[in-house]
């Protein structure tokens, strides 16, 4: 079965370069705009399919599916933040796709600086963010490596398996930037749904079919715990979801490459369905491996296990789930960190007068860096899954206050915005590096964070001379 | 009715789907699985309704000049 697995891993990756290739062949030019943002020539098919992609990475098919194994009554809150993440999206969305477009903007840092008016507002934020994104890129690489070597029995180590995953993903990257992501993450996302379709039955088979599995399933796991006790879980799954599809980089600059307005708009609708396709299949996997392959501590590996010990033969189907699901992710991500830098630190602040061209070229160097240093924090073997996709959606989501300011708060200040980024990336980072959040879950950090930032925003705003009318009318003023 | 109507009631129903999901744990009435899964998709389904009518009525496309 470790041959057949392989041979189809082989063909998913050829199949992957395939289309980063192809998509490559349509850019119009070696230019930034085209690089970073596509030239604003995509659908809503890309960009849900897309954000949809980016948000089900490989810790997703793993580490949250696993725990929607061990807890699925406390990822209710997932579910509740895969409905909010699309109505934030489009309040988001709407403006900030006609302000780019109209200012060529490719990341969100583009409007930050220069609706506050502070070039070292834009560099912190850009490299803040990326800072504590970085790990979050590691985070990919480890579900592919972990579960082929489950597959191998450990024939296959975990290095070998990053470097290919990596390989890939850097190649297709790098040649067609965020053309190459876009294309590759609708097929992944297909692949995806696919493999979710086929292997959701034959787990439900597994444990006596869908009646069985549901009347077997503990309500013990199935049910909050009394007294309210899985409130603040609840809310801190439904926060990390929910925030983090505008509070990502590598997927909320979906948000700027859009065609137009009606193509953002269909795209947080059609985002709405896939992403609840997401909660949906995490429910369904969730009961039915908690029936099929009860008590498994290491919930990460309850998926492996389960495909492992009843289905060997869908291995297959899993590994190129699993690795298509961390591609989308780990791509995403490169090149929207790769824009951050490229444009916000480069261009702007080292070299303003560099060409299109040298910016498009850094961009592809930048893009191949961030994958090595993932590789090599990926190897090192850190902490679970989550702990790293939590703690850089928590730190990136921390933007979202001043982003929202900038496009609706006519009283935004820069002084408001530092003290909001300074106070919110602080407080987050303190609850998840250095002492625990009194919050359980993902979210926890994220939502002291978030409130200390939007109070810290708000008065300082107040309390702050504000910016100048003309000034702000050319952002929330070009709005009829 | 007005756009202005529209905007509130994106925000009701919004607020309540907010309100209701988030707050299911403390409700006395969720105490089996029946009920704690049947109110959550009932919950994404206020939340759909919310998307459904901020996108079409209360936040449509706005129209924006692109010139200075």
């Amino acid at each position: 079965m470790l041959t057949i697995t392989l041979i189809i891993l082989i063909a998913y990756l050829i199949f992957m370069l395939w289309i980063g290739n192809y998509a490559a062949s349509k850019s119009t030019g070696k230019t930034e705009a085209d690089y970073f943002v596509t030239g604003w020539t995509t659908s809503y098919i890309g960009i849900s399919f897309s954000i949809a992609a980016t948000f089900a990475s490989g810790a997703y098919v793993l580490g949250t599916i696993g725990v929607f194994y061990g807890n699925p009554a406390n990822l209710t809150g997932y579910a509740f933040g895969t409905t909010f993440a699309p109505f934030l999206l489009w309040i988001i969305g709407r403006r900030i796709w006609a302000i780019g477009r109209k200012y060529g903007y490719s990341t969100f840092t583009d409007l930050i600086g220069d609706f506050y008016q502070s070039e070292k507002l834009r560099v912190v934020v850009s490299v803040l963010i990326c800072i504590f994104f970085a790990p979050y890129l590691a985070v990919n690489f480890m579900a592919p490596a972990i579960l082929l070597k489950q597959a191998s029995g450990g024939a296959i180590p975990f290095w070998v398996s990053g470097l290919a995953f990596g390989v890939i993903t850097i190649i297709y990257t790098w040649r067609g930037g965020m053309r190459a992501v876009i294309w590759t993450d609708i097929a992944q996302a297909l692949i995806m749904i696919v493999g979710f379709a086929i292997i959701i039955p034959l787990m439900f088979g597994v444990g006596g079919g869908w009646y069985s599995v549901w009347e077997k399933l503990p309500e013990k796991i199935a049910t909050y715990k009394p007294g309210g006790g899985s409130f603040w879980i609840v809310l801190s799954w439904f926060w990390i979801v929910g925030f983090m599809q505008t509070g990502n980089p590598d997927r909320a600059f979906r948000l700027l490459v859009a065609k137009d307005l009606g193509h953002i708009k269909k795209g947080c609708l059609a985002s709405l369905v896939l992403l609840t396709i997401w909660s949906v299949v995490g429910f369904f996997l969730g009961w039915g491996l908690a029936v099929a392959v009860p008590g498994i501590a290491k919930t990460d590996l309850a998926f492996g296990e389960a495909v492992n010990k009843f289905m060997p033969y869908m291995m297959p189907v899993l590994m190129v789930v699993v690795w298509a699901g961390g591609m989308s992710t780990l791509d995403s991500g490169m090149i929207a960190i790769s824009a951050m830098l490229t444009k916000d630190v480069y261009r702007r602040n080292i070299n303003p007068r560099a060409t299109d061209e040298q910016v498009y070229k850094l961009g592809q160097k930048i893009g191949l860096a961030l994958g090595v240093i993932a590789f090599m924090l990926a190897i090192l073997d850190l902490k679970s899954l989550w702990f790293f996709v939590g703690a850089g959606a928590a730190i990136a989501m921390q933007w979202t206050p001043m982003i929202i300011g900038a496009l609706y708060w006519k009283r935004a200040t820069t002084a408001g915005a530092w003290a909001g980024i300074l106070v919110g990336v602080g407080i987050t980072a303190l609850f998840y590096y250095v002492i625990k959040c009194p919050i359980p879950g993902p979210g926890g950090a994220a939502i002291i964070g978030m409130v200390a930032n939007i109070v810290a925003y708000f008065l300082v705003s107040l309390a702050t001379k504000p910016l100048e009318p003309a000034h702000i009318a050319k952002y929330q003023g070009m709005f009829k | 009715m007005e756009k202005k109507t529209w905007k509130i009631l994106t925000w009701i129903i919004e607020i309540a789907f907010l309100f209701l999901a988030l707050t299911a744990p403390l409700n006395p009435f969720l105490t089996t699985k029946v009920s704690v899964f049947a109110w959550c998709f009932i919950m994404i389904g206020l939340g759909v309704i919310a998307i459904i009518i901020a996108t079409f009525k209360g936040y449509p496309p706005e129209e924006f000049s692109i010139k200075e």
